[in-house]
């Protein structure tokens, strides 16, 4: 027989036995197999005689005074929390606390960087973000601003420290005749520019440009590229004249030739794609009425710029900024090709006469 | 008086549920606990209705255990102190080790009152599987480290004949050295069987093995033994 079955049938005899059922009893049920079973239950019968023992007073007592001792200094040890905090959230506190401080460390240390640096893309992020998660018009004006002085500082110093070096600045064009050349600056730096450029951005002259270029150590700036910035501005339109709205405290002046989709109504939402001719003197190129979004004409690229004024690419401009609190040129240039018809649908315009100048913007941006 | 009382009632409501299956049986012409008449007491059938209602208070008490509350600790070092004890004594000779490693026990619980899900139905598990492991440390140690065994127990149940007594004690003197001689397992075994009384499906539970497995062990055990037994005789 196998010993499960002989392990059932013992634990049933056991079983009988806790009852109190005798011995002989028992085994007189199964004689076939009593044999078997005698010694093993003889066994069971002496291994229960060996539990006998009353537990001692004195040790429970004992136990008892250790157990309540050890209770109360455990007790003095954990103070009691209004929550339980799993386990491992001294670890988890830590850590997060460590990222933090990484985190802000690192952004503390980028703040100097300059173009080419390791922590000069964390730099760029945190600004991103920063205009990310401004508010009104006016707010993200003023911190595009400050960036852009941040840029211009940035170029100046690579420019001091003779680095060779990629840029990108912003700041109004202007220009001055120095010695018989023209020398151009934008955000505090001079710089010149060659021929063909220099006709372009004579159309430029007195607005808001983003500029592209290469520092050449000791020899200053070369300017490889250069745009009107375009401003998306969207918000209620809070005044309306003729002339101008204001659309959450910024100043937009409205040429006769600016595309108008909509009709504007003071209290409800407009969008404008404007070019910046003052510090609060924007000159709106189209406007959609009743929508946060900007219009769809000209394509624009959020961030930064589109009219673009290339070697490659030349059009008419013409600015006449009337009141604006900056003093600046006013300039005419005028460039001929006929490639720029071909993007005369996607180009921003300018102005407010029938001369007014169309950059010939590109959905592409810049060409690197 | 009042404290006491209060302990004394939850003594029989801890007591009552946690070992619900486990009471005690009446023994007629069979084998003879010696347990406390309160503890047997407590143990008496009880209603299911009313045995809801002590799983609650049990698992009540438990809850202000985790939080140290003097009371409720003492409910349970006091209901499951003897359980525990014999348990120990069972395997150990010595009474002065048998009271050290019961105490380690329930110091050993405070902890796992913090660390560990414990409930009121594991809770006696938990001890006794602790016990064992205890016990197991015990004589590992005892290997390395010899003593001279006690011979003569101190603990004698009072209104015996001391000649009586004497012989009872190297009966059982005897039977003990051949329980030494199992392998742990088998020990363990026998001691959750016949000090604690357990039915086969608490074993099982206990030593988290399957019913089968328990008896085809506790039969292993029980043939070694009678084997140890008539080797010494």
């Amino acid at each position: 027989m196998k010993s499960g079955e002989t392990a059932q049938l013992l634990e049933e005899c056991l079983q009988r036995m806790q009852i109190g059922e005798p011995l002989e009893r028992i085994l007189a049920d199964y004689p076939e197999r009593a044999e078997e079973l005698r010694p093993l239950l003889e066994s069971a019968r002496m291994a229960q005689a060996n539990a006998l023992y009353l537990p001692p007073v004195s040790g429970n007592q004992r136990s008892r005074a250790q157990f309540l001792e050890e209770a109360a200094r455990q007790a003095r040890r954990q103070p009691k929390r209004a929550f339980a905090l799993p386990r491992f959230a001294p670890l988890l506190l830590s850590a997060v606390m460590l990222v933090l401080v990484a985190v802000f460390g690192l952004a503390l240390a980028s703040g100097r960087s300059l173009p080419g640096q390791p922590l000069y893309g964390m730099k760029r992020s945190v600004e991103q973000a920063q205009l990310a998660l401004s508010g009104d018009a006016l707010g993200r004006i003023a911190l595009e601003d400050t960036f852009d002085q941040r840029r211009a500082e940035e170029v100046r110093r690579l420019i001091l420290a003779g680095k060779e070096q990629p840029v990108e600045f912003s700041g109004f064009l202007t220009r001055r005749i120095q010695d018989g050349y023209d020398q151009w600056s934008a955000g505090g730096i001079d710089f010149s520019l060659s021929g063909s450029l220099q006709a372009a951005a004579g159309s430029m002259a007195g607005g808001y440009v983003d500029i592209r270029g290469f520092v050449r150590g000791q020899q200053g700036l070369e300017v490889t590229d250069m745009r009107l910035r375009l401003y998306p501005i969207g918000g209620i339109l809070q005044s309306q004249t003729e002339q101008e709205w204001i659309i959450e405290g910024v100043r937009v002046r409205l040429p006769s030739l600016a595309e108008l989709e909509g009709t504007p109504e003071v209290g409800k939402p407009i969008s404008v794609t404007a070019i910046r001719v003052g510090e609060n003197d924007f000159l709106a190129l189209s406007a959609r009425a009743g929508r946060l979004n900007p219009p769809q004409t000209p394509t624009f690229t959020p961030n930064l710029i589109t009219p673009t004024l290339t070697e490659t690419t030349v059009s008419t401009a013409t600015l006449t900024p009337q009141s604006s609190p900056t003093p600046r040129p006013i300039l005419t240039a005028t460039q001929s090709d006929d490639s720029g018809k071909a993007t005369d649908d996607d180009s921003g315009k300018g102005g407010d006469d029938d001369n007014s100048g169309k950059g010939g913007g590109d959905k592409d941006g810049y060409k690197d | 008086m009042s404290n006491f009382c209060l302990w004394t009632g939850e003594m029989v409501r801890i007591a009552g549920w946690t070992f619900p299956n486990t009471r005690q049986r009446p023994f007629h012409s069979g084998w003879k606990y010696n347990i406390p008449s309160t503890e047997n007491s407590l143990m008496t059938g009880t209603p299911p209705t009313v045995q809801n209602r002590q799983a609650q208070e049990a698992a009540e008490l438990l809850r202000r255990a985790k939080q140290f509350e003097p009371q409720a600790l003492t409910a349970i070092h006091d209901a499951l102190y003897p359980q525990v004890f014999r348990y120990v004594s069972y395997r150990v000779d010595d009474p002065r080790t048998c009271e050290d490693i019961t105490a380690e026990v329930f110091l050993r619980l405070l902890k796992a009152l913090q660390k560990e899900d414990l409930t009121i139905d594991n809770l006696r598990a938990w001890l006794l599987g602790t016990a064992h492991h205890l016990v197991q440390d015990f004589y590992r140690k005892s290997y390395r480290h010899p003593t001279t065994p006690i011979e003569h127990h101190e603990h004698l149940p009072n209104g015996h004949n001391p000649a009586e007594e004497a012989e009872k004690n190297a009966t059982r003197h005897q039977i003990r050295g051949a329980l030494r001689q199992l392998t742990d397992e088998q020990q363990h075994v026998l001691a959750l069987r016949f000090s604690q009384e357990l039915s086969v499906h608490e074993t099982a539970r206990v030593m988290q093995k399957s019913v089968e497995a328990v008896k085809v062990l506790q039969y292993r055990a029980l043939a070694a033994l009678r084997r140890q037994l008539e080797r010494g005789a």
